[in-house]
């Protein structure tokens, strides 16, 4: 029993759509209860078939897991302790400030949940209002007070970057304030709008590529400055207080996703569940075999994977597996132009390099001849 | 069956292009039997798709008639003869007018007299043909046909008085025509027992029969089995097969005499052996002379072609020597870039015969390709004394080693509405050309003459011209030899590297233009790189015009949501395959659409 697994579980439910998320998830909760019983059904089948692997992370995410109710949420956590979980096994949950409080969070605490990202996305009330978001400066701080006191020492903050009208003193301003509460994880992403989205259509005076790029670093600067240090291109954390869900992404680990639109990794497959509560409610077991019928990655895929994800961490790669001359010659331009570093046989971007990882892992993939 | 020779008429079907040439020839066709209407689907002399699709004919064919004359109740012999449209081929033209005694001339009554008109009106002209004008399109309400008759007459100087007014569409008045051919063109003279003499105006490759050659017996006779002798090429073969062109194949028969049209078929390998215009003879008992006007078809625009995807060149190479087959013109030399890799160096007869080649390679080969900029041959008078041509920039000497350079120039002839004369002079002037003179062909439309260096239109002048004129004005140009020109090689570097494929000749006086313009064209159309690339025009080592391409800033997908790295590899995979298609200049990556793009100047 020597392999790890990771459980994802996607509540796709929300009380509104934000403007700019393209994520599946639907302002409906009338079905909220037939999903939590298809959720426990699917976690059960999928128990009974994972062999030879204990369970380390489990994220919920959305959608918006908080609004699932509190018998709800306990009859989730009993099909997930019938895994085998390890005992620091990290229980993350992501959390809506507009719908949690104290009582809440005691509950998710005392439940086995032990870690909160929770959507803070900006500071000011002007940019909640543009992303439509439903909570308030106030409430969330409030929120943040809440956690604290029901036992979470372990929560992340996510913000945005790159919103209409933005100005690095609005950013470095919403930096600060998520600082200020002293989070031990945060994530930071650039608003990418996807043409399905509403806002895609509104938006009018988004900062510029160069501005982004100037709020990315600035990020990275102030967060390195309050000991957060930068381990994925997104994401910052005390030290040990890494997403260890979010790291098994990047470093090839596997983990199983359940309920519409959730991705798994498992046996050297990928698998992405449609994108269809329906669907799900009718056929919520059987994952493992789903994944089945995938085509297992072959050697090249999975070198050519292991080096686009490896890429995003700041450890990096290891170069041996990939060093073809033009992959070297590649390596040493981007090497002089400070957007990649190699020491000890590694290449590692450098923030510059990660605000154009797609460039450069095209490149570099097309130089390794994958 | 046994042919009167004073019953034989051969002739040819001249006209601007759209004017309805293709029209005519179909209902001639029609009204002699030839051809049922509902065989009538497609044109039946122009068999290429691409050559339907332009309306224009590339390779000339000719079709043997039977028309009983109402008239006079005699029995005749047409020997129709197709002809290419353009001026890019005015030598295959000049070649097939010769094998006849007459034209038709056939005049759009809605437009008048364009400058291919006058054209090929001279060149008949040149041979001696006896014109007959046609005016077609009649039936259309903007049909002015006497005030065309009048202007054939101003004009051109023949008699218009009689030319049958027709709508080839409808078939009106065709018969008219029919008639006029049997009148007014002359039968061929030639001397059946004189010694052999017969001239080549087409030929085509057969991959079972090897080369056809088309040609006209001017005097003596060719039969099954007979010794041959091009003259020109000066190569012998005995004739397997001889016979005559029908409309849907070949009809072979036993002897070909004096006046006739066919085709004789003699193992012949290459066109080569069987070039437009030679005069074919008897290995005994020769002609004494070849016919006149024999020359060689010199290309006279150069590009270098290059697949988009490299591993796509044994292909290009496969179908460059497939269509040279067919098309002796074309001429083609492997060569490399060191920014496109291999290729070839092809020469054309012109631009039209360059765009033709280039769209059947891309659609009959389906291969993608990237051009370098047109290029004409310069003349170059070395320091050393020696003589130097240049078709390629790459290989123009340095500046110290030329004591004069000339430039190929073309009389050109513009037929166009009056009021779009200032536009056209404009152009014209920016082009370097110097007016020669104007005329009026009517009240309305002007006819100007104008030098133009050759490398000046050889890219996009016909597009110029055509957006200038809302597409009114006719566009014509014949070779008027070599000028001094004052000639400076252009390059162009990108992040300090020399893209060879990137340089051109160009006069000094325009050289700042053209370099700022190319380099503000190379900055907007290279994508951003992650490193910033600065673009250079430069003479000899002299940079004069400077451009900067901003590194790419942001290109990352900050969010992997809930582990879904599909998506992801998706997008990687879609980036990387679109680099794939890329060309490395230098360090930098271009798409063969931009590197395109860069090459057309012209807004």
């Amino acid at each position: 029993m020597n392999k790890t697994l990771g459980l994802y579980i996607h509540v796709p439910f929300c009380l509104s759509k934000c403007a700019y998320c393209d994520f599946y998830s639907l302002p409906d909760l009338s079905k909220k209860a037939a999903y939590t019983e298809a959720l426990c059904s699917a976690l059960r089948d999928a128990q009974s078939g994972v062999r030879e692997r204990r369970v380390n992370t489990v994220f919920f995410g959305g959608g918006t897991p908080s609004l699932l109710e509190n018998g709800e949420i306990k009859a989730v956590m009993d099909a997930l302790f019938a895994f085998d979980l390890t005992e620091d096994c990290e229980i993350s949950m992501e959390v809506n400030p507009a719908t949690a409080n104290e009582e809440k969070f005691a509950f998710l605490h005392s439940c086995g949940v032990n870690r909160i990202s929770l959507g803070m996305q900006a500071a000011s009330q002007r940019e909640l209002c543009l992303l439509s978001r439903r909570h308030t400066p106030e409430e969330l701080e409030e929120c943040v007070r809440a956690l604290k006191r029901a036992g979470f020492s372990n929560f992340s903050l996510d913000l945005m970057y790159g919103l209409p009208h933005q100005t690095m003193e609005d950013w470095e301003n919403s930096l600060q304030s998520a600082l200020a509460f002293e989070p031990a994880h945060l994530s930071l992403y650039a608003l990418t709008l996807s043409e399905r989205v509403p806002l895609y259509r509104e938006v009018q005076n988004l900062p510029s590529d160069e501005e982004c790029r100037a709020f990315y670093l600035r990020a990275v600067q102030i967060a390195e400055a309050h000991g957060l240090h930068q381990y994925e291109i997104s994401n910052f954390a005390r030290p040990s207080c890494s997403c260890r869900h979010n790291l098994r992404y990047w470093q090839g680990e596997e983990y199983l996703g359940f309920g519409p639109a959730a991705a798994s990794f498992y046996d050297g497959r990928r698998f992405t569940e449609s994108e269809s509560l329906s669907a799900f409610l009718q056929n919520p077991c059987g994952l493992l075999s789903r994944i089945e019928k995938e085509e297992q990655n072959s050697s090249e895929d999975a070198r050519a994977e292991r080096l686009m994800l490896s890429l995003r961490l700041k450890e990096g790669v290891e170069i041996a597996p990939f060093a073809t001359p033009a992959f070297l010659k590649e390596v040493q331009a981007l090497e002089s132009h400070s957007l990649a570093t190699c020491a000890d046989g590694r290449l590692a971007l450098t923030p510059e390099g990660f605000f154009v990882s797609n460039e450069i892992i095209s490149r570099l993939l097309l130089s390794a001849g994958l | 069956m046994s042919v009167k020779q004073e019953n034989i008429r051969n002739f040819s079907i001249i006209a601007h292009i759209d004017h309805g040439k293709s029209t005519l020839a179909d209902r001639i066709l029609e009204l002699t039997g030839a051809v049922t209407k509902r065989e009538m689907t497609e044109q039946v002399l122009d068999n290429m798709e691409l050559e339907r699709e332009r309306g224009i004919t590339i390779k000339s064919r000719a079709v043997r008639l039977s028309y009983k004359s109402p008239v006079d109740g005699e029995e005749y012999i047409f020997n129709l003869i197709d002809t290419p449209g353009h001026v890019d081929f005015n030598y295959e033209v000049s070649r097939s007018l010769s094998a006849c005694e007459g034209a038709l001339l056939v005049v759009d009554s809605t437009q008048g007299i364009q400058a291919q008109t006058l054209a090929n009106a001279y060149l008949a002209v040149d041979e001696d043909l006896e014109i007959v004008p046609v005016i077609n399109k009649v039936d259309l309400p903007a049909a002015n046909p006497e005030r065309v008759r009048a202007e054939i007459e101003d004009v051109i100087g023949i008699p218009a008085d009689m030319a049958p007014c027709i709508s080839a569409k409808t078939g009106l008045n065709v018969e008219e025509v029919l008639e006029a051919v049997a009148r007014f063109v002359p039968a061929p003279k030639g001397d059946a027992n004189a010694p052999t003499k017969a001239l080549i105006f087409d030929a085509v490759y057969d991959a079972y029969r090897g080369v056809i050659v088309y040609f006209k017996v001017c005097d003596g006779k060719i039969s099954v089995g007979d010794q041959i002798r091009m003259m020109a090429s000066g190569t012998s073969f005995e004739v397997l097969e001889v016979g005559h062109m029908e409309p849907f194949g070949l009809a072979a028969c036993q002897t070909l005499s004096a006046g006739e049209v066919g085709y004789l078929t003699a193992s012949i390998k290459t066109l080569a052996d069987a070039r437009v215009g030679d005069t074919i003879t008897f290995v005994d008992n020769p002609t004494e002379e070849p016919l006149e006007g024999f020359r060689a078809a010199l290309p006279v625009v150069f590009s270098g072609i290059y697949p988009a995807d490299g591993a796509r060149y044994p292909d290009l190479r496969d179908a460059l020597e497939k269509l040279q087959l067919n098309d002796a013109a074309l001429s083609f030399e492997a060569e490399t870039s060191a920014a496109l890799g291999f290729g070839f160096r092809c020469g054309f007869l012109g631009l039209l015969h360059m765009e033709i080649i280039l769209e059947r390679l891309e659609r009959e080969f389906n291969l993608q390709l990237i051009t370098t900029a047109p290029s004409v041959i310069y003349r170059l008078e070395l320091t050393d004394g020696s003589v130097l041509e240049v078709d390629n920039p790459t290989n123009y000497p340095s500046a110290d080693r030329i004591a004069a350079a000339f430039e190929p120039i073309v009389r050109a002839s513009i037929i166009t509405p009056t009021e779009y004369v200032g536009g056209i002079m404009d152009l014209c002037q920016d082009r370097r050309g110097v007016f020669v003179d104007m005329k009026y062909h009517t009240s309305d439309r002007a006819e100007l003459h104008y030098r133009l260096p050759l490398n000046e239109i050889v890219y996009d002048f016909f597009d110029a011209l055509k957006s200038r004129t809302r597409g009114y004005a006719s566009f014509d140009y014949e070779s008027a030899g070599y000028e001094k020109s004052d000639l400076v090689k252009l390059d162009i570097l990108l992040n300090g590297d020399l893209v060879d494929a990137l340089s051109f000749i160009v006069h000094s006086e325009k050289a700042y233009a053209r370099a700022r313009r190319i380099a503000e064209k190379l900055k907007d159309n290279i994508p951003r790189q992650l490193f910033e690339v600065p673009v250079q025009a430069a003479i000899g080592g002299r940079v004069i015009a400077r451009e900067t391409v901003r590194a790419l800033r942001k290109d990352v997908l900050a969010k992997c949501y809930g582990g879904d790295i599909t998506r992801k590899k998706k997008l990687l995979e879609k980036q990387k395959e679109g680099k794939k298609k890329m060309r490395s200049l230098g360090s930098v990556e271009v798409s063969p659409e931009a590197f395109m793009a860069v090459l057309k100047l012209d807004e």
